[in-house]
């Protein structure tokens, strides 16, 4: 069956989802509620070919406080170029947001990085932006 | 007081009620509302006071909220300041006297700024009511970016069909006085008074004879950019705006003088000539040219050509070969045995002696002939030319072509006496018995000497005498090797002229290398090419004579650093001497003046001392040019002194002045500026240069010129970068003889009561958003450029090709934070909605999708438009398009955006895209603001009074705005805006009055003792003394207060405002201060301050709670009586707000408030207290800000800066103010 064809969302617009996207605002910095899902950062993001959902679902799905974004994994296909930032025409920080996410992620999981544990092959598959948003968070 | 009523909405009908009750109940003569700003509703409360039957003036308002409740935080606090604010405005109140209004007198005069829709149907609206109409237009035509659209939506009604009978309504008019073609450069004054100075740009064509035949345009060779298709076609230098250009008369595009002109020393119309010689019209050419100068044959021989260094053409490939050209065009004349048909005038009477006839001598002899006067010209040699025929070889000039062009001096009556020299200050001196002017042009005849020893052995000569020699034919023959010691155009002369004389080898040797030698790079060229050998880096150091000839000794040289000529040093490298024979050895290192002081004349240099405007010498009817002014100089610039000299000696004669209006002679830097990219290059004419042949007919000219297949080739390679050449072909062309080159740029002054602001939008220009590429392929458009290709699309070939897969990109320039556009530009979803179906229509194959954030169809019949076209199978993706890219190869346009509503990423291929880029300010829509002081809202476009209830007016009296001007919108709500602002126009002149509040200045009788010291202090002169009494003239009073601090007795008071009630309510504002606070009182003027302070309010921008905003029509009106007694009494800062001077109906105003100012910052400094505390500033409505830092920095200031004033020197304050009079007197002088 088509990936495209699976079940409706049933979307809650309760508060537990309110927290969610306060908490990625808090985070980030950025207002996402400004954004108007015009698609620029999507056009604009050079990965976007390898992504599962586009910058702006990510966005979407952030404001709607739906915290089953951070299952997915474009956010750390994410290079952190800043074109989507640069190009933005509300002024909000896409790839900041992104950032947020890999941190509530990295958060949940890990206290503190050993980068002496990591072997050669987690080295070769993790994906380079989560070993720069960890040593961001934690070394030190 | 008797009542007190707490109610909210107090301005509705039902809280006026109240008012109607309380006052009838309890028999009040007085009211004071606190509510919101007097700016707002004092009129509505006036009103139900005249309802109440009490005189509108025994109210008063405080304003509790835009000036309390709105910009203070604390409730505590601003609670506090609203009793104070009610109580000082009671205490006011109180002493209030009914007053009646005053009526001020408004014509029926609008000047409508922008012809454009908007323009148009607010003059149409003004005119049909009866009233004129100044409608100033900048382009030559009316209609504005309407008439550049094809069709418009929703109803695809063709634009020009439908603003046509509109544009012609305008033009027939009786009412309408259209100003087309120029622009406002001032305005000052107010309502009722405006004046208005409005710059008229030439059209060189005259509106009242002028058919618009087009017979011009047709003979203009000149093609220029078509702005009206924004350069997507050509049109003529003379051309007319557009097919249905109102007033329809052609207008001719003139940029400046082109570098060419500008750099020729006597201005010939270079590009005039070249154009003509484009056209294929090689008479006129010569004839253009001989307008200036009389020699173009020769010129075109031995010119240092300075034009073709200027030439802009050198930017694309190698400048034109401008010398050649004119060259040719007077052989050509030649060829066909034409005459130069010259009518001189008889003679005036005046006579003026020459003496040299070089070209300095004979262009001035030409110059004045062809004025009137009797020339006589004096020569030593024995023929006539100077340098021509002494000095330049015929191989260059032949004599043919030099006898030919002075005989025209003969023709027209100039005298020569040859054989004949002028000699010492006697010379002069006799030459003025018998003339009534002299112009010395004698040239540098003696060739400079090196000094080193043997020069004057036999064999070696100076390169002047050996040319001259040459040329009067006796030395007929050079055996052996010859040197020529030189770098210079005499040095070459000499070498090549030693050649043809037959000599076996000829070596220039020159001290410096290549690059620095001065002479013509051609002549160098042409030199070498003959077998003539260059030595670089070498002197003589001294000649011996030899058994077979001279012995040379020549030392080698390195360069070091410049010299003043700015040419590198050479330096003898030492011990580098080798020694070498020549039979033949001619120095050609400079030329000078004959003997020195050969006039008896101040010399500067060793040349005679002249005035650079004037050429006048140290003696009076003398004057002089060419190389004894300037020294070793070129052909050009000779001529140009002769011209200068004429142009002195003319005006000498008719006692004129020598000096005025002559900046503009010899060479000036142009100004012009033309793009050269994207100019196809195209290499220069040569001719054929067949040297070793030539040399064997020995002196016969070497250059044959330029072949006639090549001149009309050459002459299309001009850029054209003064727009109008000024050849002169439409003038010729037109019949009715309307064209004038002499029009000049015109200032008229209009008077005006009204103003309606129509200025309208620019397009954002997408080159500011790169990733959209615009301009880097001619398949990427603007909307407005479509517009232009689809609306000319059936008369003839398109302007640019449309594909078949178009796309069109939404939001360019709108709705972008990067860019700082945050505005959505409103038309454009519809206007790309109807682009579409336009596109569609003309080709229903075609493939169109519009990329959109959102769609916006939001009028009457949009939506259903917008379905209409859906229809019709233009695909619409909500997705704002994130990049074009372009392969470099194929020019193919990718697009990538993500279709939002399906998420996926798109990216195609597209062969023609369309940006539909938004409306932006208009330049001239900031430079009327600035004029006019109004206001600009964020996003750049002009600020309305009130964004809901006044969306024409603006803060400035009597100054309405229309259209896009005010921001974006489409036609109809355009048309609408345009009614509003006349219908708003009419509303103030319609009753012939306005009615101004009856703030005027009135005498205290018992109190005036007739001093008179006011008389002088009023600037319009209202204040006047009858039959010994002093009287204030009310209809010239403006209410301003300046005179109220020239009287000493204090009988002289401002209604309203009175001193009693001013000081009442400073007493109330200071009251309740408490030991600890500080009190910070604004005088805010009327106009201009307490808006502001009311605009801080509306914006909700907090500011200090410890200031008391005091309301007076000026701050003039703050007399240092009350300044004093408002600091004795607790004040502890003051701050005085008053109108900008220009926009001030109160002219003086803001001096006096300065000396009000200075009197007392001086008596606080004396007393002990800091004159910073009194502050004064300047303002404008259209700057919020500065209005809040000057008083939040007041505040500061006296609160944390100074500490506070002490009781003691509050009381000598106090006392000051007593003995005010005698200082301000002093103060005054």
């Amino acid at each position: 069956m088509n990936e495209r064809f699976l079940r409706i969302k049933r979307i809650v617009l309760g508060p537990r989802n309110r927290e969610f996207s306060k908490k990625v605002e808090e985070l980030s910095g950025e207002t996402v509620n400004l954004c108007e899902q015009c698609g620029t950062c999507s056009g604009s993001c050079p990965m976007v070919g390898e992504m599962d959902i586009t910058p702006s679902f990510m966005m979407r799905m952030v404001q709607l406080g739906e915290e089953e974004v951070l299952e997915s994994k474009t956010f750390w296909i994410c290079a952190s170029c800043y074109t989507c930032s640069v190009r933005c025409p509300r002024g909000i920080d896409p790839a900041k947001v992104a950032e947020a996410l890999r941190q509530i992620k990295l958060r949940a999981a890990l206290d503190f990085l050993d980068i002496s544990k990591i072997t050669e092959e987690e080295a070769k598959t993790l994906p380079q932006i989560a070993l720069v948003a960890a040593l961001r968070k934690f070394t030190g | 007081m008797v009542v007190a009523r707490d109610v909210e909405h107090m301005c509705s009908e039902d809280g006026q009620k109240f008012i109607l009750n309380d006052v009838a109940e309890h028999s009040l003569n007085r009211v004071v509302v606190a509510s919101c700003s007097p700016l707002f509703h004092e009129k509505t409360f006036m009103k139900t006071m005249e309802k109440a039957n009490l005189n509108p003036y025994l109210f008063d308002m405080a304003n509790i909220r835009e000036h309390c409740s709105w910009c203070h935080t604390s409730k505590q606090q601003a609670t506090k300041k609203a009793e104070d604010l009610v109580r000082m405005a009671i205490a006011k109140c109180a002493l209030h006297e009914p007053l009646q209004r005053k009526r001020m007198p408004i014509g029926k005069r609008v000047l409508v700024i922008g012809g454009g829709i908007a323009g148009i149907q607010a003059s149409l609206d003004l005119g049909d009511s009866g009233f004129e109409v100044y409608l100033v237009e900048k382009e030559a035509s009316i209609g504005g970016k309407m008439a550049m659209l094809s069709k418009t939506f929703p109803t695809e009604d063709c634009a020009t069909c439908i603003i046509g009978p509109k544009l012609a309504d305008v033009a027939e008019h009786p009412n309408i006085h259209l100003y087309t073609y120029s622009e406002v450069e001032s305005v000052s004054g107010y309502l009722g008074n405006f004046h208005v100075r409005v710059r008229r740009k030439p059209r060189y064509v005259d509106l009242n004879k002028c058919t618009a035949c087009g017979d011009c345009a047709k003979e203009c060779p000149v093609e220029m950019p078509n702005e009206f298709n924004l350069g997507l076609s050509k049109r003529k230098a003379i051309h007319i705006y557009n097919d249905i250009a109102v007033p329809h008369k052609y207008l001719i595009t003139k940029i400046g003088t082109p570098p060419c002109r500008a750099s020729c020393p006597i201005h010939v119309n270079v590009q005039g000539y070249i154009q003509l010689i484009k056209k294929g019209k090689f008479e006129e050419a010569l004839a253009l040219v001989r307008e200036t100068n009389p020699f173009p044959g020769i010129t075109g021989r031995i010119c240092t050509h300075p034009c073709e260094s200027a030439c802009t053409r050198e930017n694309v490939d190698e400048p034109l070969a401008i010398d050649l050209l004119k060259r040719f065009v007077y052989d050509y004349a030649e060829k066909q045995e034409k005459k130069w048909e010259l009518n001189p005038p008889p003679f005036n009477g005046k006579k003026v002696a020459i003496v040299g006839s070089g070209p300095a001598g004979l262009m001035a002899a030409f110059n004045l002939r062809m004025l009137g006067y009797e020339v006589t010209v004096f020569e030593r040699m024995p023929e006539i030319g100077g340098m021509l025929r002494y000095g330049i070889p015929t191989y260059r000039l032949p004599r043919e072509v030099l006898d030919k062009e002075l005989n025209v001096l003969h023709e027209i009556g100039v005298q020569f006496i040859t054989g004949f020299e002028v000699i010492g200050k006697e010379g002069i001196s006799q030459l003025l018995q018998d003339f009534h002017a002299v112009f010395l042009a004698v040239g540098t005849w003696h060739s400079r000497k090196m000094g080193i020893p043997g020069e004057d052995l036999p064999g070696v000569t100076g390169a002047l005498e050996f040319l001259r020699e040459a040329n009067l034919g006796k030395i007929t023959q050079v055996q052996g090797k010859a040197a020529v010691i030189g770098g210079g155009n005499a040095a070459i002369d000499a070498a090549r002229t030693l050649l043809r004389l037959g000599a076996q080898e000829v070596e220039i040797i020159y001290r410096r290398t290549r690059n620095e030698m001065p002479a013509n790079p051609e002549e160098i060229e042409e030199a070498i090419m003959e077998g003539i050998k260059l030595r670089f880096l070498e002197a003589p150091t001294q000649i011996e004579k030899d058994e077979v000839g001279l012995l040379l000794t020549l030392q080698k040289m390195e360069l070091k650093e410049p010299d003043s000529s700015g040419r590198r040093r050479p330096v003898p490298v030492p011990g580098s001497e080798v020694k070498e024979v020549f039979q033949f050895v001619v120095m050609a290192v400079g030329q000078e003046l004959e003997s020195e002081n050969r006039f008896d004349l101040k010399m500067e240099d060793g040349r005679i001392s002249a005035d650079p405007l004037t050429l006048e010498t140290s003696m009076p009817g003398v004057f002089a040019g060419g190389d004894a002014v300037l020294g070793p100089a070129t052909f050009i610039e000779a001529l140009a002194h002769g011209k200068k000299a004429a142009i002195s000696i003319d005006r000498f004669l008719n006692f004129e002045d020598m000096r005025i209006g002559r900046e503009l002679e010899g060479p000036f830097p142009s100004q012009v500026q033309v793009e050269t990219a994207g100019v196809e290059k195209s290499p220069r004419a040569r001719p054929k240069l067949d040297l070793p042949k030539s040399l064997v007919s020995h002196f016969a000219e070497v250059n044959p010129g330029l072949p006639q297949e090549a001149v009309k080739g050459e002459a299309e390679r001009c850029l054209n970068c003064g727009g109008c050449s000024e050849c002169g072909e439409c003038v010729r062309a037109c019949e009715p003889k309307a064209i004038n080159f002499g029009e000049l740029e015109r200032v008229e002054e209009l008077e005006a009561d009204t103003i309606i602001v129509a200025t309208g939008f620019d397009l954002f220009d997408p080159s500011l958003k790169p990733v959209y590429q615009y301009g880097s392929s001619s398949s990427i458009l603007t909307a407005l450029e479509l517009e232009r290709i689809i609306a000319t699309g059936s008369s003839g070939p398109p302007l640019r090709a449309i594909g078949n897969k178009v796309a069109f990109i939404q939001c360019v320039g709108s709705r972008d934070e990067q860019i700082g556009r945050e505005n959505c530009s409103r038309i454009c979803c519809m206007y790309a909605t109807k682009l579409a179906q336009l596109l569609k229509r003309l080709d229903p194959s075609r493939e169109i999708y519009i990329f959109y954030t959102d769609l916006r169809a939001y009028g009457k019949g949009f939506e259903e438009y917008y379905k209409r076209a859906q229809k019709s199978g233009i695909r619409y993706i909500r997705g704002r398009v994130a990049e074009i890219q372009r392969d470099p190869q194929s020019g193919a346009l990718i697009l990538t955006a993500e279709d939002t509503l399906t998420k996926g990423i798109i990216s195609a291929e597209f062969d023609t895209v369309v940006l539909s880029a938004g409306l932006v300010p208009s330049p001239d829509s900031d430079k009327i603001s600035e004029m006019l002081k109004l206001a600009k809202s964020p996003d750049g476009f002009l600020q309305e009074a009130h964004p809901k209830f006044r969306p024409v007016d603006t803060l400035v009296d009597g100054v309405f705005i229309a259209g896009c001007a005010q921001g974006p919108k489409d036609i109809p709500d355009t048309v609408a805006q345009a009614s509003a602002a006349a219908s708003r126009a009419i509303r103030l002149m319609n009753k012939g009055y306005y009615e101004i509040e009856p703030i005027s200045a009135f005498l205290h009788q018992e109190l005036c003792d007739g001093c008179g010291i006011c008389l002088s202090s009023c600037p319009v002169g209202a204040i006047v003394r009858e039959r010994g009494t002093i009287k204030i003239n009310e209809a010239l009073c403006k209410g301003c207060g300046i005179c109220l601090a020239h009287c000493p007795k204090e009988a002289l008071d401002l209604h309203y405002y009175t001193n009693a009630e001013m000081k009442a309510q400073i007493e109330e504002a200071l009251k309740g201060k408490k030991p600890d606070e500080i009190r910070v009182l604004v005088f805010a003027d009327s106009i201009c301050t307490y808006r502001l302070a009311d605009n801080l309010g509306t914006s909700r921008i907090s500011y200090p709670v410890e200031t008391r905003i005091i309301r007076v029509p000026s701050g003039a009106r703050v007399t240092p009586s009350l300044l004093l007694q408002a600091f004795s009494s607790g004040a502890d800062g003051i701050f005085i707000g008053e109108c900008d001077r220009r926009a001030s109906p109160y002219p003086g105003s803001n001096q006096a408030i300065e000396e009000n100012v200075r009197i007392v910052q001086e008596i606080l400094k004396e007393e002990g207290a800091e004159a910073e505390r009194l502050k004064y500033a300047e303002l404008l409505t259209s700057l919020l800000t500065d209005f809040f830092k000057n008083v939040a920095a007041l505040v500061k200031y006296v609160k944390r800066e100074v500490p506070q004033i002490s009781p003691e020197v509050r009381e000598r304050i106090k006392e000051r103010a007593q003995n005010l009079w005698e200082r301000v007197q002093g103060a005054r002088g």
